[in-house]
């Protein structure tokens, strides 16, 4: 009877270990009851492909919340969804303060928002920040990394010319390649004009 | 030596005899189709107009409805207009690049030859570089190349190394044919109608075949020879950056340059053979074009065959070994799976010309146009494999999509290849397709007659014969 027990004490321990280990792995917390304060800060402008630094502050009643992760998020639209995308995460420090950068990717008036998915004790809480962000710029952001930078090859020499200069000094092997290659082209057309040119000569000659 | 002249026994570079009759009878027979249309040859001409004309419906509903004409889509974006532009660039490799390296090594089998061969070249350039237009959605968005286009660009160096192939094919096809402008201005006078004989006269840039003249030309001409040849390698090895530069798992090879140069002679040499044995067939130069060229050919033709299996093991015992992400889908694509009867019909043409040339009983003049068939179909679908093959692997966790050209797209890539033949067609009527004046000067009658076929004397022209020149 006894062994039949503690079978069961040792049945339902691991159950409840599963049900617990689940829990954990699908991202699911036990939400606490307890109300939370995040307030959100962020620049009210930044220019394209900036690195943007935001700031949330985590408190309660208690005071401020240690060691905890917020999460910063901006709403995106792609393809026929939208939804807001996590675009940086930190975690509070002694005074409850989380600060992360994230590169401003989209242009426009930006209402970034702060998440605190919760824990035992207190409950998730979402806050935007104060103001909009609005992100002006339409320059490139790819930018291809390249291992070794041979100007004129693969990388442009920018403010060191202007015009066609800067532009010939942009490609400068491909265009010398080509200019030696006509080059030749016209060599070989000069050739062909002194065949119409012999012709004329040879004409005056009989006449 | 006077490439006019029509009197006595003269005597080629390597003093082998070329008697007056047989030259005229050369310049007889190779002028011939200039003089004299059939209704069979306009026939043939309306029959491939119909075929451009379709093509041309076809392209201007794709201009208004946009690409989802055709059977591309956002996850296999490029199909037969980018297979069409390989495989017709890959055509006009061999022409001018096979002629300029036997040029520059002196070698004479090949003389009666070399026109066609950078005809193909001039001519397949010119309907290749239409399938990158046709590829656009927004052809008139063309103008942002030039306009926006940067050198770093492998689109740009493909517009760039195209364009220069053609300008330099287009000038080294002419500079030969200037004596022989010279032959149709002075033989075909009152046989051919006024303003051909205004064409011949203008393109013959006053040619009279003095010492001045020739030293000229032939200064042109070794020039022309020696720049062209690195000008076509460089032509093939851009286009396949264009796949090697792309972030696709079957592109990461190094060996793309190489195997597309190589791919290029391939299929090249292969549309040489046939439209060197068709054109033989009906301006009927079997006297003049031999079974020597077609072997010559041929055997070229079963060297590359082994190149050719050389480089796919190379690129596939590598790629294969490694089995980095995406390899494994493509091969299986490959031998078994979705391209399998594409790859397997191409591994049997590359074979072909192994299995049929280099046994004697079927290296035959047959035999080996029989093999050049089967490598031009098979270059095809290497192209085939390469485009769709390269697009199918996902780049992402979705389904690997199919791809089958619309009728669109079969009807623009049927009007394309009617527009290459249609281009041969008329410039058979214009240019001799014989080098007339290189034939007598530096290679003269063959030397054994081995295989020649004789034809009944070729009408003559009614024109008087040139006078000679001094």
């Amino acid at each position: 009877m006894k062994t039949r027990r503690l079978r069961l004490r040792i049945g339902a321990s691991l159950v409840a270990a599963a049900v617990a280990a689940l829990a954990s792995v699908g991202g699911v917390s036990a939400a606490g009851t307890q109300q939370a304060t995040l307030v959100v800060t962020a620049p009210a402008t930044a220019n394209l492909g900036d690195q943007v630094t935001v700031t949330a502050k985590l408190t309660s009643a208690a005071g401020a919340l240690v060691k905890e992760t917020v999460q910063f998020a901006i709403p995106t639209t792609f393809l026929n969804g939208s939804g807001d995308m996590v675009v940086a995460q930190a975690v509070t420090d002694g005074q409850g303060q989380a600060s992360a950068t994230f590169e401003a990717r989209s242009t426009g008036a930006l209402q970034l928002k702060g998440v605190f998915a919760g824990d035992n004790t207190y409950a998730p809480v979402t806050a935007a920040a104060s103001s909009t962000m609005t992100v002006t710029g339409n320059q490139q952001l790819y930018v291809p990394d390249i291992g070794i930078a041979l100007r004129g090859l693969n990388t442009t020499p920018t403010g060191q010319a202007t015009g066609f200069a800067h532009w010939f000094l942009s490609g400068w092997p491909i265009g010398a390649v080509l200019t030696l290659i006509w080059s030749m082209y016209a060599t070989a057309v000069y050739f062909m004009s002194r065949v119409v040119a012999e012709g004329e000569r040879a004409t005056e000659v009989q006449s | 030596m006077d490439a006019v002249s029509s009197k006595g026994t003269t005597y080629t570079d390597q003093g082998r005899a070329v008697p007056a009759e047989w030259r005229e009878g050369l310049e007889n027979r190779v002028l011939a189709p200039l003089a004299k249309t059939t209704w069979r040859y306009f026939a043939w001409i309306g029959f491939l107009l119909a075929i451009i004309a379709l093509a041309v419906v076809m392209y201007i509903r794709q201009l208004n409805n946009g690409l989802i004409e055709t059977g591309m889509r956002d996850r296999i974006s490029w199909g037969l207009y980018i297979i069409s532009f390989v495989f017709f660039i890959g055509i006009s490799h061999a022409g001018t690049l096979l002629s300029a390296i036997l040029r520059v090594v002196k070698a004479r089998w090949q003389l009666p030859i070399t026109r066609m061969a950078e005809f193909i070249t001039v001519v397949a350039l010119m309907v290749g570089a239409l399938f990158p237009l046709i590829d656009l959605g927004r052809v008139d968005r063309i103008w942002n190349i030039v306009q926006y286009g940067r050198w770093q660009s492998p689109l740009v160096w493909d517009l760039l190394a195209i364009t220069t192939y053609l300008t330099g094919s287009a000038l080294y096809l002419y500079l030969p044919l200037i004596p022989d402008f010279a032959l149709c201005r002075d033989r075909l006078g009152s046989t051919t109608s006024a303003w051909k004989h205004t064409f011949f006269t203008i393109a013959a840039a006053g040619w009279k075949g003095t010492p001045g003249q020739r030293k000229a030309l032939d200064r042109a001409m070794t020039i022309m020879m020696v720049v062209i040849i690195p000008v076509a390698v460089s032509v093939h090895t851009v286009v396949s950056w264009l796949f090697a530069m792309t972030l696709r798992e079957p592109f990461n090879t190094t060996v793309f340059g190489a195997f597309f140069v190589a791919g290029a002679i391939f299929s090249g040499v292969a549309a040489i053979i046939i439209l060197m044995a068709v054109l033989r067939k009906v301006l009927h130069l079997e006297e003049y074009i031999t079974k020597n060229q077609f072997l010559a050919l041929g055997i070229f033709l079963l060297a590359m065959s082994f190149v050719m299996i050389y480089f796919n093991l190379s690129e596939y015992v590598t790629t294969g070994y490694k089995m980095e992400s995406g390899a494994p889908f493509h091969f299986h694509d490959l031998m078994i799976g979705y391209l399998a009867p594409f790859f397997w019909c191409y591994i049997i043409g590359v074979v072909a010309p192994i299995v049929i040339i280099a046994f004697p009983p079927t290296r035959t003049i047959k035999g080996i146009v029989t093999a050049a068939v089967f490598v031009l179909v098979a270059m095809w679908l290497e192209r085939y494999i390469i485009v769709v093959g390269g697009f199918r692997v996902p780049l992402m966790p979705y389904d690997a999509r199919a791809y089958a050209p619309t009728f669109t797209e079969w009807s623009i890539f049927a009007g394309a290849v009617a527009l290459f033949l249609l281009l041969i067609s008329i410039f058979v009527k214009f240019f001799p397709m014989v080098s007339v004046w290189e034939v007598v000067e530096h290679r003269g009658p063959e030397p054994d007659g081995s295989e020649a076929v004789h034809h009944p004397a070729a009408p003559r022209m009614e024109a008087p014969v040139a006078p000679e020149v001094a």
